[in-house]
Protein backbone atom coordinates (compact mmCIF):
# COMPACT_ATOMS: atom_id res chain seq x y z
CA UNK A 1 0.00 0.00 0.00
CA UNK A 2 3.04 2.45 0.66
CA UNK A 3 5.08 1.29 -1.53
CA UNK A 4 4.48 3.82 -4.44
CA UNK A 5 6.89 4.53 -7.37
CA UNK A 6 9.47 2.02 -7.94
CA UNK A 7 10.94 -0.46 -5.77
CA UNK A 8 13.84 -1.42 -7.68
CA UNK A 9 14.59 2.78 -7.88
CA UNK A 10 18.18 3.98 -6.81
CA UNK A 11 16.87 5.15 -3.51
CA UNK A 12 15.43 1.65 -2.89
CA UNK A 13 18.70 0.62 -3.21
CA UNK A 14 20.61 3.34 -0.59
CA UNK A 15 20.46 1.79 3.06
CA UNK A 16 17.52 3.40 4.69
CA UNK A 17 19.64 4.71 7.32
CA UNK A 18 21.23 7.41 5.30
CA UNK A 19 18.48 8.11 3.47
CA UNK A 20 17.09 9.09 7.54
CA UNK A 21 19.97 11.11 7.90
CA UNK A 22 20.03 12.62 4.93
CA UNK A 23 16.22 13.87 4.91
CA UNK A 24 16.36 14.55 9.23
CA UNK A 25 19.73 17.17 8.05
CA UNK A 26 18.13 18.63 4.98
CA UNK A 27 14.91 19.29 6.74
CA UNK A 28 16.62 21.18 9.84
CA UNK A 29 18.86 22.75 7.42
CA UNK A 30 16.23 24.54 5.13
CA UNK A 31 13.85 24.56 7.75
CA UNK A 32 15.92 27.46 9.42
CA UNK A 33 17.03 29.23 6.62
CA UNK A 34 16.21 32.82 6.06
CA UNK A 35 17.33 33.06 2.25
CA UNK A 36 16.19 32.70 -0.73
CA UNK A 37 19.18 31.73 -2.80
CA UNK A 38 19.94 28.18 -0.96
CA UNK A 39 16.18 27.59 -1.05
CA UNK A 40 16.23 28.06 -5.01
CA UNK A 41 19.11 25.63 -5.18
CA UNK A 42 18.22 23.12 -2.72
CA UNK A 43 14.15 23.30 -4.41
CA UNK A 44 15.24 21.53 -7.99
CA UNK A 45 17.47 19.05 -5.84
CA UNK A 46 14.21 17.61 -4.56
CA UNK A 47 12.55 16.73 -7.61
CA UNK A 48 16.12 14.84 -8.35
CA UNK A 49 15.34 12.82 -4.97
CA UNK A 50 11.45 12.43 -6.66
CA UNK A 51 13.04 11.29 -9.88
CA UNK A 52 15.33 8.48 -8.22
CA UNK A 53 12.93 7.34 -6.42
CA UNK A 54 10.65 7.33 -10.06
CA UNK A 55 8.02 8.40 -7.62
CA UNK A 56 4.90 9.82 -10.37
CA UNK A 57 5.13 13.80 -10.08
CA UNK A 58 1.38 13.49 -9.70
CA UNK A 59 1.31 11.56 -6.55
CA UNK A 60 4.00 13.77 -5.44
CA UNK A 61 1.98 17.23 -5.95
CA UNK A 62 -1.15 15.63 -4.20
CA UNK A 63 0.94 15.17 -1.38
CA UNK A 64 1.68 18.75 -0.99
CA UNK A 65 -2.41 19.95 -1.16
CA UNK A 66 -2.77 19.36 2.66
CA UNK A 67 0.53 21.62 3.30
CA UNK A 68 -0.20 24.34 1.04
CA UNK A 69 -3.81 24.70 2.50
CA UNK A 70 -2.25 26.77 5.54
CA UNK A 71 0.24 28.46 3.06
CA UNK A 72 -2.54 30.02 1.05
CA UNK A 73 -3.68 30.96 4.43
CA UNK A 74 -0.37 32.14 5.01
CA UNK A 75 0.09 34.01 1.75
CA UNK A 76 -3.45 35.53 2.38
CA UNK A 77 -3.30 36.96 5.56
CA UNK A 78 0.62 37.25 6.76
CA UNK A 79 1.33 40.11 4.60
CA UNK A 80 -1.31 42.17 6.54
CA UNK A 81 0.65 41.64 9.48
CA UNK A 82 4.02 42.47 9.00
CA UNK A 83 5.04 46.15 8.87
CA UNK A 84 7.31 47.24 5.39
CA UNK A 85 6.56 48.90 1.85
CA UNK A 86 2.91 48.90 1.02
CA UNK A 87 1.91 46.72 -2.15
CA UNK A 88 -1.77 46.93 -1.96
CA UNK A 89 -3.04 50.08 0.52
CA UNK A 90 -6.60 48.63 1.70
CA UNK A 91 -7.97 51.41 3.92
CA UNK A 92 -5.78 51.30 6.95
CA UNK A 93 -4.45 47.50 6.26
CA UNK A 94 -1.28 47.36 3.94
CA UNK A 95 -0.33 44.37 1.67
CA UNK A 96 3.47 44.36 2.63
CA UNK A 97 6.50 43.60 0.59
CA UNK A 98 8.52 42.26 3.20
CA UNK A 99 5.57 40.47 4.93
CA UNK A 100 4.57 38.49 0.85
CA UNK A 101 8.28 37.95 0.56
CA UNK A 102 8.62 36.08 4.27
CA UNK A 103 5.26 34.04 3.44
CA UNK A 104 6.68 32.48 0.29
CA UNK A 105 10.24 31.90 1.67
CA UNK A 106 8.02 30.30 4.59
CA UNK A 107 5.87 28.17 1.74
CA UNK A 108 9.06 27.59 -0.67
CA UNK A 109 10.92 26.38 2.38
CA UNK A 110 7.83 23.62 4.02
CA UNK A 111 7.00 22.38 -0.10
CA UNK A 112 10.90 21.55 -0.59
CA UNK A 113 11.25 19.88 2.56
CA UNK A 114 8.08 17.68 1.95
CA UNK A 115 9.47 17.00 -1.67
CA UNK A 116 12.54 15.88 -0.38
CA UNK A 117 11.12 13.64 2.64
CA UNK A 118 8.97 11.82 -0.34
CA UNK A 119 11.53 11.25 -2.71
CA UNK A 120 14.21 10.16 0.66
CA UNK A 121 11.47 7.70 2.66
CA UNK A 122 8.15 7.93 0.58
CA UNK A 123 9.05 4.56 -1.03
CA UNK A 124 10.87 3.34 2.11
CA UNK A 125 9.32 -0.06 3.12
CA UNK A 126 7.82 0.98 6.88
CA UNK A 127 9.86 -2.05 8.88
CA UNK A 128 13.00 -0.76 7.24
CA UNK A 129 12.36 2.83 8.71
CA UNK A 130 12.15 1.01 12.04
CA UNK A 131 14.78 -0.31 12.21
CA UNK A 132 16.19 2.96 11.12
CA UNK A 133 15.00 4.58 14.17
CA UNK A 134 16.53 2.19 16.45
CA UNK A 135 19.63 2.41 15.22
CA UNK A 136 19.22 6.07 15.89
CA UNK A 137 18.18 5.09 19.37
CA UNK A 138 14.61 5.93 19.31
CA UNK A 139 13.03 3.34 22.22
CA UNK A 140 12.02 -0.05 21.03
CA UNK A 141 8.76 0.51 22.73
CA UNK A 142 7.79 3.69 19.80
CA UNK A 143 9.13 1.42 17.14
CA UNK A 144 6.89 -1.46 18.12
CA UNK A 145 3.75 0.96 18.42
CA UNK A 146 4.75 2.24 14.93
CA UNK A 147 5.21 -0.93 13.14
CA UNK A 148 1.80 -2.66 14.86
CA UNK A 149 0.23 0.87 13.45
CA UNK A 150 1.88 0.80 9.84
CA UNK A 151 0.58 -3.30 9.62
CA UNK A 152 -2.96 -2.45 10.88
CA UNK A 153 -3.78 0.88 8.79
CA UNK A 154 -4.91 -1.25 6.11
CA UNK A 155 -6.73 -4.01 8.12
CA UNK A 156 -8.41 -1.15 9.89
CA UNK A 157 -9.05 0.85 6.76
CA UNK A 158 -10.44 -2.45 4.92
CA UNK A 159 -12.94 -2.66 8.06
CA UNK A 160 -14.09 0.92 7.81
CA UNK A 161 -14.40 0.72 3.93
CA UNK A 162 -16.79 -2.72 4.93
CA UNK A 163 -18.54 -0.93 7.68
CA UNK A 164 -19.13 2.15 4.94
CA UNK A 165 -20.33 -0.12 2.02
CA UNK A 166 -22.65 -1.89 4.36
CA UNK A 167 -23.98 1.89 5.31
CA UNK A 168 -24.48 2.82 1.60
CA UNK A 169 -26.10 -0.45 1.27
CA UNK A 170 -28.73 0.80 3.63
CA UNK A 171 -28.99 3.90 1.34
CA UNK A 172 -26.74 6.26 3.72
CA UNK A 173 -25.93 9.25 2.39
CA UNK A 174 -23.11 11.52 4.04
CA UNK A 175 -24.66 15.02 4.35
CA UNK A 176 -24.09 17.66 7.21
CA UNK A 177 -26.65 17.10 9.96
CA UNK A 178 -27.14 15.20 13.05
CA UNK A 179 -27.89 12.27 11.55
CA UNK A 180 -24.39 11.81 9.64
CA UNK A 181 -22.43 13.20 12.29
CA UNK A 182 -24.26 10.55 14.89
CA UNK A 183 -23.93 7.45 12.08
CA UNK A 184 -19.89 8.41 11.86
CA UNK A 185 -19.66 8.49 15.67
CA UNK A 186 -21.15 5.01 15.87
CA UNK A 187 -19.03 4.39 12.70
CA UNK A 188 -15.78 4.93 14.71
CA UNK A 189 -17.13 3.68 17.98
CA UNK A 190 -17.85 0.18 16.39
CA UNK A 191 -14.19 0.28 14.63
CA UNK A 192 -12.61 0.74 17.59
CA UNK A 193 -14.43 -2.23 19.30
CA UNK A 194 -13.42 -4.34 16.60
CA UNK A 195 -9.61 -3.60 16.62
CA UNK A 196 -9.38 -3.75 20.29
CA UNK A 197 -11.29 -7.24 19.82
CA UNK A 198 -8.41 -8.07 16.89
CA UNK A 199 -6.08 -6.78 19.15
CA UNK A 200 -6.76 -9.21 21.77
CA UNK A 201 -6.45 -12.04 19.36
CA UNK A 202 -3.31 -10.87 17.40
CA UNK A 203 -1.72 -10.64 21.38
CA UNK A 204 -3.16 -14.05 22.09
CA UNK A 205 -1.63 -15.37 18.77
CA UNK A 206 2.02 -13.84 19.48
CA UNK A 207 2.15 -15.19 22.81
CA UNK A 208 1.06 -18.83 21.11
CA UNK A 209 4.39 -18.40 19.13
CA UNK A 210 6.46 -17.87 21.34
CA UNK A 211 6.66 -13.54 21.66
CA UNK A 212 8.63 -12.16 24.34
CA UNK A 213 8.56 -8.12 22.96
CA UNK A 214 11.22 -8.76 20.57
CA UNK A 215 10.71 -8.47 16.81
CA UNK A 216 13.43 -10.66 14.55
CA UNK A 217 14.20 -8.83 11.05
CA UNK A 218 16.24 -11.26 8.53
CA UNK A 219 17.71 -8.18 6.27
CA UNK A 220 20.98 -6.56 7.89
CA UNK A 221 22.15 -3.37 7.04
CA UNK A 222 25.70 -3.06 5.31
CA UNK A 223 26.15 0.28 4.48
CA UNK A 224 28.08 -0.48 1.25
CA UNK A 225 30.53 2.16 -1.21
CA UNK A 226 27.15 3.63 -2.77
CA UNK A 227 25.68 4.36 0.59
CA UNK A 228 29.10 6.36 1.40
CA UNK A 229 29.00 8.13 -1.80
CA UNK A 230 25.46 9.09 -1.68
CA UNK A 231 25.86 10.53 1.98
CA UNK A 232 28.92 12.75 0.81
CA UNK A 233 27.50 13.95 -2.31
CA UNK A 234 24.44 15.20 -0.19
CA UNK A 235 26.46 16.50 2.80
CA UNK A 236 28.97 18.40 0.47
CA UNK A 237 25.31 19.62 -1.11
CA UNK A 238 24.38 20.68 2.42
CA UNK A 239 27.36 21.95 3.24
CA UNK A 240 27.08 24.59 0.85
CA UNK A 241 23.71 25.73 1.21
CA UNK A 242 24.79 25.98 4.53
CA UNK A 243 27.84 28.10 3.83
CA UNK A 244 25.60 30.37 1.25
CA UNK A 245 23.16 30.70 4.22
CA UNK A 246 26.16 32.84 5.89
CA UNK A 247 28.27 34.10 3.65
CA UNK A 248 26.25 35.08 0.40
CA UNK A 249 25.01 38.66 -0.63
CA UNK B 1 -4.23 21.95 12.12
CA UNK B 2 -0.65 20.38 11.20
CA UNK B 3 2.18 22.51 11.82
CA UNK B 4 4.66 22.55 8.47
CA UNK B 5 8.34 22.46 8.30
CA UNK B 6 10.06 26.05 8.13
CA UNK B 7 7.41 27.96 9.68
CA UNK B 8 8.31 27.38 13.57
CA UNK B 9 11.64 29.16 14.70
CA UNK B 10 14.23 27.39 16.72
CA UNK B 11 13.57 28.20 19.83
CA UNK B 12 10.04 27.15 19.81
CA UNK B 13 10.84 23.64 18.44
CA UNK B 14 13.47 22.97 20.72
CA UNK B 15 10.96 24.14 23.85
CA UNK B 16 8.10 21.60 22.00
CA UNK B 17 10.31 18.72 20.86
CA UNK B 18 11.69 18.54 24.58
CA UNK B 19 8.04 18.58 25.87
CA UNK B 20 6.35 16.09 23.04
CA UNK B 21 9.72 13.90 24.31
CA UNK B 22 9.16 13.96 27.65
CA UNK B 23 5.42 13.36 27.21
CA UNK B 24 5.78 9.88 24.96
CA UNK B 25 8.78 9.08 27.64
CA UNK B 26 5.37 9.13 30.11
CA UNK B 27 3.10 7.57 28.06
CA UNK B 28 5.77 4.60 27.00
CA UNK B 29 6.34 3.69 30.59
CA UNK B 30 2.81 3.40 30.61
CA UNK B 31 2.23 0.39 28.43
CA UNK B 32 4.27 -2.94 28.52
CA UNK B 33 4.75 -5.64 25.71
CA UNK B 34 1.26 -7.03 26.48
CA UNK B 35 -0.51 -3.90 25.72
CA UNK B 36 1.61 -2.31 22.26
CA UNK B 37 -0.43 -4.01 20.18
CA UNK B 38 -2.99 -3.20 21.33
CA UNK B 39 -1.60 0.85 21.74
CA UNK B 40 -0.51 0.03 17.91
CA UNK B 41 -3.74 -0.84 16.72
CA UNK B 42 -5.76 2.30 18.56
CA UNK B 43 -3.52 4.64 16.54
CA UNK B 44 -4.16 2.56 13.07
CA UNK B 45 -7.95 3.37 14.27
CA UNK B 46 -7.56 6.96 14.67
CA UNK B 47 -5.02 7.24 11.81
CA UNK B 48 -7.74 5.59 9.37
CA UNK B 49 -10.50 7.50 11.03
CA UNK B 50 -8.63 10.85 10.89
CA UNK B 51 -8.91 10.06 7.05
CA UNK B 52 -12.42 10.52 6.33
CA UNK B 53 -13.95 13.20 5.49
CA UNK B 54 -16.72 15.29 6.33
CA UNK B 55 -18.80 17.60 3.91
CA UNK B 56 -19.39 21.33 4.99
CA UNK B 57 -21.10 22.93 2.04
CA UNK B 58 -18.70 23.05 -0.79
CA UNK B 59 -15.54 22.31 1.37
CA UNK B 60 -14.75 19.05 3.30
CA UNK B 61 -12.56 18.63 6.52
CA UNK B 62 -11.32 15.58 8.29
CA UNK B 63 -11.77 14.41 11.63
CA UNK B 64 -8.98 14.66 14.21
CA UNK B 65 -10.08 12.91 17.41
CA UNK B 66 -8.06 14.43 19.71
CA UNK B 67 -11.14 14.51 22.36
CA UNK B 68 -11.28 10.55 21.93
CA UNK B 69 -7.93 9.35 21.74
CA UNK B 70 -7.29 11.34 24.90
CA UNK B 71 -10.48 9.82 26.43
CA UNK B 72 -9.39 6.40 25.86
CA UNK B 73 -5.53 6.11 25.96
CA UNK B 74 -4.86 9.18 28.70
CA UNK B 75 -0.85 9.83 28.51
CA UNK B 76 -0.59 6.51 26.03
CA UNK B 77 -1.82 9.24 23.36
CA UNK B 78 1.43 11.10 23.36
CA UNK B 79 3.58 8.31 21.77
CA UNK B 80 0.34 7.22 19.68
CA UNK B 81 -0.13 10.33 17.76
CA UNK B 82 3.75 10.87 17.65
CA UNK B 83 4.06 7.34 15.53
CA UNK B 84 0.60 8.76 13.30
CA UNK B 85 1.93 12.16 12.52
CA UNK B 86 5.12 10.36 11.58
CA UNK B 87 3.73 8.04 9.50
CA UNK B 88 1.55 11.42 8.30
CA UNK B 89 5.09 13.22 7.31
CA UNK B 90 7.05 10.16 5.78
CA UNK B 91 3.90 8.90 3.53
CA UNK B 92 1.56 11.53 3.06
CA UNK B 93 2.68 14.77 3.21
CA UNK B 94 1.34 16.22 6.13
CA UNK B 95 2.91 18.09 9.09
CA UNK B 96 6.58 18.21 8.92
CA UNK B 97 10.03 16.51 10.39
CA UNK B 98 11.10 19.63 12.29
CA UNK B 99 7.49 20.28 13.24
CA UNK B 100 7.21 16.72 14.51
CA UNK B 101 7.92 17.43 17.91
CA UNK B 102 5.66 20.80 18.01
CA UNK B 103 2.41 18.99 16.24
CA UNK B 104 2.95 16.16 18.72
CA UNK B 105 2.98 18.68 22.13
CA UNK B 106 -0.08 20.12 20.89
CA UNK B 107 -2.06 17.50 20.27
CA UNK B 108 -0.90 15.13 23.34
CA UNK B 109 -1.39 18.05 25.26
CA UNK B 110 -4.75 18.50 24.52
CA UNK B 111 -5.49 14.69 25.08
CA UNK B 112 -3.70 14.59 28.15
CA UNK B 113 -6.20 17.56 29.64
CA UNK B 114 -9.29 15.93 28.01
CA UNK B 115 -8.43 12.68 29.67
CA UNK B 116 -7.47 14.52 33.84
CA UNK B 117 -10.98 16.45 32.86
CA UNK B 118 -13.68 13.89 31.58
CA UNK B 119 -11.90 9.97 32.19
CA UNK B 120 -13.47 10.62 36.10
CA UNK B 121 -16.80 11.51 34.85
CA UNK B 122 -17.33 8.34 32.61
CA UNK B 123 -15.97 6.29 35.25
CA UNK B 124 -18.72 7.23 37.70
CA UNK B 125 -21.10 7.26 35.19
CA UNK B 126 -24.00 4.59 35.17
CA UNK B 127 -27.51 6.87 35.00
CA UNK B 128 -29.42 8.28 31.82
CA UNK B 129 -28.32 7.08 28.56
CA UNK B 130 -27.83 9.83 27.66
CA UNK B 131 -25.31 11.40 30.10
CA UNK B 132 -22.32 9.59 28.63
CA UNK B 133 -22.89 10.84 25.11
CA UNK B 134 -22.67 15.14 26.44
CA UNK B 135 -19.48 13.94 28.70
CA UNK B 136 -18.10 12.60 25.02
CA UNK B 137 -19.67 15.49 23.32
CA UNK B 138 -17.31 17.64 25.76
CA UNK B 139 -14.48 15.82 25.96
CA UNK B 140 -14.54 16.07 22.04
CA UNK B 141 -15.34 19.65 21.62
CA UNK B 142 -12.90 20.59 24.56
CA UNK B 143 -10.34 18.26 22.61
CA UNK B 144 -9.79 20.11 19.49
CA UNK B 145 -10.64 23.31 20.91
CA UNK B 146 -7.50 23.03 22.81
CA UNK B 147 -5.44 21.25 20.24
CA UNK B 148 -6.13 24.57 18.42
CA UNK B 149 -5.06 26.65 21.21
CA UNK B 150 -1.62 25.37 21.18
CA UNK B 151 -1.41 25.10 17.71
CA UNK B 152 -2.26 28.89 17.72
CA UNK B 153 0.19 29.43 20.83
CA UNK B 154 3.11 27.91 19.09
CA UNK B 155 2.80 29.70 15.75
CA UNK B 156 2.03 33.14 17.53
CA UNK B 157 5.16 32.17 19.71
CA UNK B 158 7.10 31.68 17.03
CA UNK B 159 6.68 34.99 15.32
CA UNK B 160 3.85 37.67 16.31
CA UNK B 161 3.42 38.31 12.91
CA UNK B 162 1.21 35.17 12.59
CA UNK B 163 -1.47 37.05 14.74
CA UNK B 164 -3.78 37.45 11.54
CA UNK B 165 -3.06 34.11 9.49
CA UNK B 166 -4.05 31.98 12.92
CA UNK B 167 -7.32 33.55 13.55
CA UNK B 168 -7.94 32.81 9.92
CA UNK B 169 -6.69 29.33 10.18
CA UNK B 170 -8.64 28.95 13.57
CA UNK B 171 -11.84 30.61 12.01
CA UNK B 172 -12.55 28.10 9.23
CA UNK B 173 -11.79 25.57 11.57
CA UNK B 174 -15.00 26.28 13.47
CA UNK B 175 -17.07 24.13 12.20
CA UNK B 176 -14.64 21.09 12.81
CA UNK B 177 -15.40 21.79 16.32
CA UNK B 178 -19.11 21.16 16.88
CA UNK B 179 -18.62 18.48 13.79
CA UNK B 180 -15.90 16.40 16.42
CA UNK B 181 -18.29 17.10 19.48
CA UNK B 182 -21.26 15.45 17.71
CA UNK B 183 -18.81 12.60 16.31
CA UNK B 184 -16.78 12.07 19.82
CA UNK B 185 -20.39 12.43 22.07
CA UNK B 186 -21.97 9.91 19.64
CA UNK B 187 -19.13 7.13 19.98
CA UNK B 188 -18.76 7.54 23.21
CA UNK B 189 -22.20 6.62 23.92
CA UNK B 190 -21.73 3.79 21.64
CA UNK B 191 -18.74 2.49 23.54
CA UNK B 192 -20.67 2.79 26.81
CA UNK B 193 -23.62 0.67 25.24
CA UNK B 194 -21.59 -2.24 23.51
CA UNK B 195 -18.59 -2.59 25.52
CA UNK B 196 -19.05 -0.28 28.62
CA UNK B 197 -15.82 -2.11 30.57
CA UNK B 198 -13.53 0.00 28.12
CA UNK B 199 -14.62 3.20 29.34
CA UNK B 200 -14.67 1.67 32.74
CA UNK B 201 -10.74 0.86 33.02
CA UNK B 202 -9.19 2.32 29.98
CA UNK B 203 -8.48 -0.03 26.79
CA UNK B 204 -5.24 -0.56 27.69
CA UNK B 205 -5.30 -3.00 30.69
CA UNK B 206 -6.13 -6.08 30.30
Amino acid sequence: MLIEGNVHSFINRIDPRVRLLIALLYAFCIAFSTRFFPIVLAGPLSFVFVALARLSLKQTFRRLAELNFFMIFLLLFFPFSVQGEALVQWGSMAYSKEGLEKAVLIALKANTIMITVSGLIGTMEPAALGKSMQFFGVPKKFIHIFLFMVRYIDVVGDEFRRLRNAMKLRSFQAKCNLHTFRTYGNLIGMVLVRSLERSERIMAAMKCRGFHGRFYSLTNFHIRMLDFSFLFVCLCFLASLTWLEFFSL
Amino acid sequence: MHIADGVLSGPVIAVSSTLALAGVGIGLSKVDYDTIPKAGILSATFFVASLMHINIGPSSAHLLLTGLLGLLLGWTAFPALAAALLMQTLFFGYGGLTTLGANTLNAGAAAVICHALFFPFIRKEGGRPATPFWIGFWAGGIGILLNGLFFALTLFLSDRDFGETILAVLLAHLPIIVIEAFVTGSAVAFLKKVKPELLQKGPLVS
